[in-house]
This record gives structure tokens, sequence and C-alpha cells, in this order.
């Protein structure tokens, strides 16, 4: 080996070695911000769950002492119970949300994390009569990963495309290994539907709190921020995109492999 | 049937009130409201309730200390407690179980759901009584 060829070598491994600190400087600060969000949601809670709880025992009582018989009052009632519960639910969504401040790390392959989590989305995938079809590049390096966060990743987005895809359809989810520049180890995790896919705009949103195009379903729309804050918290990428071949969404997940 | 004896420790005036109306309009029950801990702690000794309903957060001590100084205490440690509270967490689940909580709900709840809940409490405990005091056989 030239000297030149070794400085070369020389200055790979180190630009490799500032990278994986920007990916591990940018983890901590992830961490530490949903640390801080955390102790926010759950003051927050404690201040909203106790007058939501005086609310819905007002009403129970109110309830009691009011003609219940009468339509208008009957409803009213019933408006008001169901406010209380949207509320709360908020309020859940948004506790579990700020839970994943920390993460527990271990090298796993992310395969056997996405069949496990393919098994709890079974029900599911069988009652819309959806087709998986798997595709795992062999020999793929393991991930270090929060298992149980991943999982919650996995499922959400899957739950996702059975909600996006016709009763019939097909949901495809590809892994595979790449490497970048810096020639940092990567796995690549695709899942791929056929549905209709998504109105450009509402795509450039589908990360942002609150935003969601399933309001009337009950759905305030933290889903998607919480499967993206995830990633960022395992220094990893996800981008989400309208197939340009056929209709569907495909969403692309870039984790870090075990170096 | 005689009236049910309840005695609720929360900071939150409103909902112990709340509370107490709800389940007194049943006919079912008599209760009264606490809104420190150590004042809990006194009213259960003098009340000999048959159940409390405990808050986690209040302002003079921790709901979790005053459970632990109600199942030290001679007089109050048999009194089935359920703790109630705003915060959602399997960790304060967990230190709740492990001081001996008979149950543990999180709020808001509807009336229905608390009564539903003090009742199986309540059942439970004269079950558990009854198989306690069962004479054993003698052979």
């Amino acid at each position: 080996m030239t000297g030149e060829d070794e400085r070369d070598k020389k200055i790979d491994e180190l630009n490799k070695t500032i990278a994986m600190l920007k990916v591990n400087q940018n983890q901590i600060a992830q961490a530490e911000k949903m640390k801080i969000i955390d102790e926010f949601a759950h003051g927050l809670s404690h201040e909203v769950k106790n007058p939501l709880a005086i609310i819905l025992q007002g009403v129970d009582y109110l309830s009691t002492k009011v003609n219940l018989a009468d339509p208008s009052v009957n409803s009213t009632v019933g408006y008001m119970k169901d406010a209380i519960k949207r509320a709360d639910k908020v309020i859940g969504d948004f506790l579990n949300f700020s839970s994943i401040s920390a993460l527990e790390l271990a090298a796993v392959a992310l395969a056997e994390v996405t069949d496990n989590s393919l098994v709890l989305v079974r029900h599911q995938l069988e009652t819309h009569h959806l087709e998986v079809i798997k595709e795992y590049q062999p020999g793929l390096p393991l991930v270090k990963i929060d298992q149980d966060k991943i999982t919650q990743v996995l499922v959400n987005l899957v739950l996702n495309a059975v909600q996006a895809v016709p009763e019939g359809g097909r949901i495809t989810i590809r892994i595979s290994q790449q490497q970048e520049q810096l020639q940092l180890n990567q796995v690549k995790l695709e899942i791929e539907d056929n549905g209709p896919g998504m109105a450009e705009d509402d795509l450039a949103r589908a990360f942002d709190f609150f935003f969601t195009t399933k309001r009337s379903k009950g759905n305030i729309g933290l889903g998607l921020s919480t499967v993206k804050t995830i990633i960022d918290m395992h220094g990893g990428e996800i981008k989400l995109e309208n197939k340009h071949e056929s209709n569907g969404i495909k969403i692309t997940i870039i984790l870090k492999a075990e170096q | 049937m005689a009236k049910r004896m309840v005695l609720i420790i929360d900071d939150e005036v409103s909902f112990a009130e709340m509370v107490k109306l709800n389940l007194e309009d049943t006919e079912d029950y008599e209760v009264r409201t606490e809104y420190k801990g150590a004042d809990g702690v006194k009213t259960a000794m003098e009340f000999d309730p048959d159940l409390i309903l405990l808050d986690i957060m209040l302002p003079d001590k921790d709901g979790f200390d005053v459970l632990k100084d109600l199942k030290e205490n001679e007089k109050t440690k048999s009194i089935p407690i359920i703790m109630l509270t705003a915060l959602k967490s399997d960790p304060v689940k967990f230190k709740a179980a492990t001081l001996y909580a008979e149950e543990f709900m999180v709020k808001p709840v509807t009336v229905r759901m608390l009564v539903e809940k003090i009742e199986e409490v309540l059942d439970r405990r004269i079950v558990e009584k009854m198989k306690k005091d069962k004479p054993k056989k003698i052979n």
C-alpha cells in the first residue's frame, strides 16, 4: 500500500467516525428533547384530565336529573360525553407519544422484528383479505434498535396500509442492505401498498403533529409523527412517497446497521 | 341494606365533591371527603370506611405514602383502596400494586365505571373474608 493509499484509508476512517459521532449526537439531542416533552405531557395530562374528570362526573350527575327521553336532551348529553372521551383520547395519545424518550438498544435482525410485528396485525390483514409479500435480502447485518419501538413503527405503518388498501389488496415489505457514501452500513426497509396513494399536499404534511385525513374516524394525527420521532431517535431516516410506476404509497426507512 | 361507607382523598375539591354527590345520589353510599393526605389518614381511622378512593398527587404527601401509611396502620390496613389518578403509566400502576392497592383507575371515570369497580372490590373482599373465616375441617 502506498503512502497515498494509507492516507486515503485514514481519511475514510476518520470521515466514518465523524459521521457516526454526528448520528449519535443527533440521537442524544432527540432523546433530550423527548424527555422535556415527556415531562410537559405528564404535567399537561394532570392539568387536563382532572377538569375532564370533574366535567364527566358533572354530566353523569345532571343526566340523572334531566329527561333523557327527550331526544334533544339525550343527544346533547351524548355529545358532551363523546367530547370528553375525545379530549381524553388526545391526551392519552400525546402521553403515548411523549413516552418514547429513551431507547433500549440491542442488535437484532430487522427481518425477525418485522415478522413479529406482522403477527400482531395478522387479524387485521386476514379480515381485509390482504396479501403480504416479503422480500428479504439474505445475509443482512443486524440493526441496533429498540425492538419494541420499531415494532410500534411497523405495526403503525402496516395498519395505515391496511386502511388504505382496498379489500384483497397487497402490501409488499422489502428489506435490503445499502451503503452510503461514507460506507456506514445501513439496512433499508420498504413498505409498499397498492392503495390509491395520497394527495401531494397531504404527503408533504403527513409527519406533522396533529395532521390527519381521518379525523372523522377518531384519528388525531399523532401516528406518523410518532413513527418519525422514533426513527429520528434511532438516527435513521424515513421517507413517504407515492409510487411512480403504479398506484400506492411507498415508505422507506433507513436504519444503521451494527458496525 | 346498610349503606357502604366510602372515603375520598383527593385534592381536586370539585372532583371529590362531584363523586360524593353521585355516589350518595344512588342512596347506597355514605361518603366523606378529604383533600389532604394526612387528613385522609386521620379520617380513615375515625370513620372506618368500607373503601377508600385515593388520588396519587396530593399537596402534602404523595398518594403512595398515604397508601403505605394506611396499609401499615393496624386500624386501616384491611380497608380496600382504589387508587385514582390523572396519570397513566405502567410504572405508576406497578408501584401502586406493590403497595397493595386493590385497584387502579385512570381519570376521567364515569359514575357507572366507578360504582362497578367499588362493588367489585367490596364483593371480592367479602368472598376473601368468607374464605378466611371458614372453619377448618377436623379429621
